[in-house]
């Protein structure tokens, strides 16, 4: 066992864990924060997508040590006071879910999306989506909600 | 009613949804919960010639074992057939036994074969990932998940 120190949603968090304890598995089996889901367990889904240090990552695809001293932030650390990120209210507006269960790795991937390409057109936004499947919508409208969020 | 034809419907579901607050069975949490792991078969094609399920006992974390001689003792049928259609002649298509855990023979990968029932999802991931240790069944068989360590 290992301790392992993290700030999650602006908590600071530490348990000791199993080196080989992924961050996805810290995340929803330790802080029991369910909303990051497991969709493929393979790094191709991007449903377990959170944002570590600012940046979208797939957090099935790394160890929760690697994540030591890290701001990690989850779909449950968007919205504040009941009020919906930017990025959460084009996914309601444009109906870009269904199911909602690509939701959460969608709206992260979206946020860093246009972090890095502020002003992404539909063919970056579609390119830039490649790590996360929707087997519901058919991409048309996640991608309107990514391209018109008010970030 | 007719005000609605025409109107944007908004769903009532989004914003459990687009905040995590969503309850998927992966989810759930009840105390006392115990997680169902299937061994799964890494052969197109085998009889199965025998299961060891005192080495499948042995992991950390195994409450129980459930094989296909279980489910006939307990007279649990097979997975049924959701609706049956007739042929050209009016006669009921052919429905084999589909038995819900392998019996003597798998025929596919990924062939259900052993339940085995954990007191941990983490004990469970564990214990079908480790190649240490004694060498069950499982420990052949290709598990759901692979850690990337």
């Amino acid at each position: 066992m290992g301790k392992v120190s993290m700030t999650v949603n602006g908590k600071a968090v530490s348990a000791d864990v199993e080196p080989r304890t992924l961050l996805v598995e810290y995340i929803r089996e330790h802080l029991r924060l369910t909303g990051t889901h497991v969709g493929c367990d393979t790094t191709q889904c991007g449903a377990c997508t959170v944002h570590v240090d600012g940046q979208a990552m797939k957090s099935c695809t790394m160890l929760a040590v690697q994540a030591e001293g890290a701001d990690i932030v989850t779909i449950e650390g968007l919205a504040k006071d009941g009020k919906l990120h930017p990025m959460q209210a084009a996914f309601k507006e444009h109906h870009g879910l269904q199911c909602g269960f690509c939701t959460p790795g969608m709206v992260m991937a979206g946020i860093d999306i246009r972090r890095r390409h502020p002003k992404a057109d539909e063919k970056t936004v579609r390119h830039e989506l490649e790590g996360n499947i929707c087997r519901c919508t058919g991409y048309h409208n996640i991608v309107k909600a990514i391209m018109n969020a008010e970030v | 009613m007719s005000t609605e034809i025409g109107t944007r419907v908004r769903r009532k579901e989004d914003y459990r949804f687009l905040t995590g607050l969503g309850t998927y069975t992966d989810d759930i949490v009840r105390p006392g919960q115990t997680f169902a792991y299937f061994v799964r078969s890494p052969h197109a094609h085998a009889k199965i010639k025998s299961v060891d399920t005192a080495d499948a006992m042995a992991a950390r974390g195994v409450l129980g074992i459930f094989t296909v001689a279980d489910l006939e003792e307990d007279k649990i049928g097979g997975l049924i057939c959701g609706w049956t259609v007739t042929d050209r002649h009016g006669e009921p298509m052919k429905a084999p036994a589909h038995p819900a855990l392998a019996k003597d023979r798998v025929r596919y990968v990924g062939a259900p074969t052993i339940c085995r029932i954990f007191t941990s999802i983490l004990r469970s991931r564990r214990a079908h990932t480790t190649r240490s240790g004694s060498k069950g069944a499982a420990k052949r068989a290709p598990s759901r998940r692979r850690p990337r360590s």
